[in-house]
């Protein structure tokens, strides 16, 4: 029981965490909350492999980045999720405050990224250092500076591309 | 938008939980147990349906196998029970997967280079998938009428001149179609592979 109750707290301090990362690869809501379940499961399945040596949430990053991986891999074949109303957390909805217009741009700019960039963009956007983007994602720290920087010039030039096509229209 | 910027948008984004630990202890409890029952209970539905189909199928056609008194109909007949085993092999096998519970602990990359190669997998099968169905469904054509209507329609020049003129359409339209769907995504998964190649040899 101890375990469970080590777990559930650990989840309890962390669960911003798993929302964010649920939010960020997923466009509904269903899909959403199915997959906020899907990485609690997974979490807590494996959780007797998490070691102490990198922090808590690097390791709940990692695994609930790999989960919605695999996630996205099952999706149109998924058993009916549980029937836990998530509602009821009051997980408020993705959105900028008052920002609608914001919202779509940065949706849109990541959903051209692929999967490797996409994950290093989010780990960048949730304030982690570059050693700790290196350490979940499993690339040098270098490479993370590099990809960054990559990833930059590929926004820089999606944003010129949507430019150009608002000026043409 | 520079990536700063974006940072900031996603910093002030408001997809947080309004309150604090709103993840109650029975909820996280209700989470693991049933979805380990549902787990338990993923039964690959729409493969076993396709299994059986196929099955009944290469049944009835070993049944009235006799009818086939011509060794063009009697070929087709074996053809057609052939790909009626491969079919549903190859809608199993491409569903093969990676072992779920085991990769979660692995480092980011590692899955993301896997779930592309699965993707390449899972494309290439379908892709066969297709192309056998339609041989299936030629030889379908072809064998129909002998079963139920006791016609060799392969004597008829009237039927293999449409057969030809309308499965000549049907799979250029169709090819083009498959390539359509597939190409982009095959795309994609290469690219992803190549890409992580080039980081990780550059570790």
């Amino acid at each position: 029981m101890e375990k469970k109750d080590t777990f559930i707290k650990a989840i309890q301090e962390n669960e911003r965490l798993i929302f964010k990362v649920a939010s960020f690869y997923t466009d509904s809501k269903d899909d959403r909350d199915d997959l906020v379940q899907d990485i609690i499961y997974n979490l807590w399945k494996s959780f007797d492999t998490f070691q102490q040596r990198s922090s808590f949430s690097t390791w709940m990053y990692r695994v609930a980045m790999n989960v919605a991986i695999l996630h996205l891999k099952q999706r149109k074949r998924k058993v009916p999720a549980v029937p836990i109303d998530l509602g009821a957390l009051n997980f408020a909805e993705t959105g900028f405050d008052g920002n609608e217009e914001k919202l779509q741009v940065l949706r849109k700019l990541m959903n051209d990224l692929n999967l490797f960039d996409k994950g290093i963009l989010m780990l960048y956007l949730e304030d982690k250092s570059h050693t700790e983007i290196a350490e979940i994602i499993g690339i040098s720290k270098s490479n993370v500076g590099t990809k960054l920087s990559r990833i930059k010039q590929k926004l820089r030039q999606q944003v010129n591309n949507q430019n150009q096509k608002t000026a043409w229209n | 938008m520079e990536l700063d910027e974006l940072k900031s948008n996603w910093e002030n984004s408001n997809n947080r939980p309004a309150n604090q630990n709103s993840l109650t202890a029975k909820m996280i409890d209700q989470m693991i147990q049933t979805k380990y029952d549902a787990k338990l209970n993923k039964i690959r539905y729409p493969e076993i349906g396709g299994g059986l189909v196929c099955a009944i199928a290469i049944v009835f056609i070993a049944c009235n196998f006799n009818q086939l008194d011509t060794a063009v109909t009697r070929s087709t007949g074996a053809i057609a029970i052939l790909l009626l085993i491969l079919l549903p092999i190859l809608s199993f096998l491409s569903l093969s997967k990676l072992n779920f519970e085991s990769a979660v602990s692995e480092s980011h990359v590692q899955v993301l280079q896997q779930f592309a190669i699965d993707r390449l997998r899972f494309q290439r099968y379908q892709k066969m998938n297709v192309t056998l169905c339609y041989l299936l469904m030629v030889a379908i054509i072809i064998l129909l009428p002998k079963f139920f209507y006791g016609k060799d329609l392969v004597i008829n020049k009237a039927f293999w001149t449409f057969a030809f003129s309308f499965g000549y359409i049907f799979l250029l339209v169709f090819s083009r179609l498959m390539s359509r769907y597939y190409g982009r995504s095959l795309n994609q998964a290469e690219e992803l592979i190549r890409e992580i190649k080039e980081t990780t040899a550059n570790s």
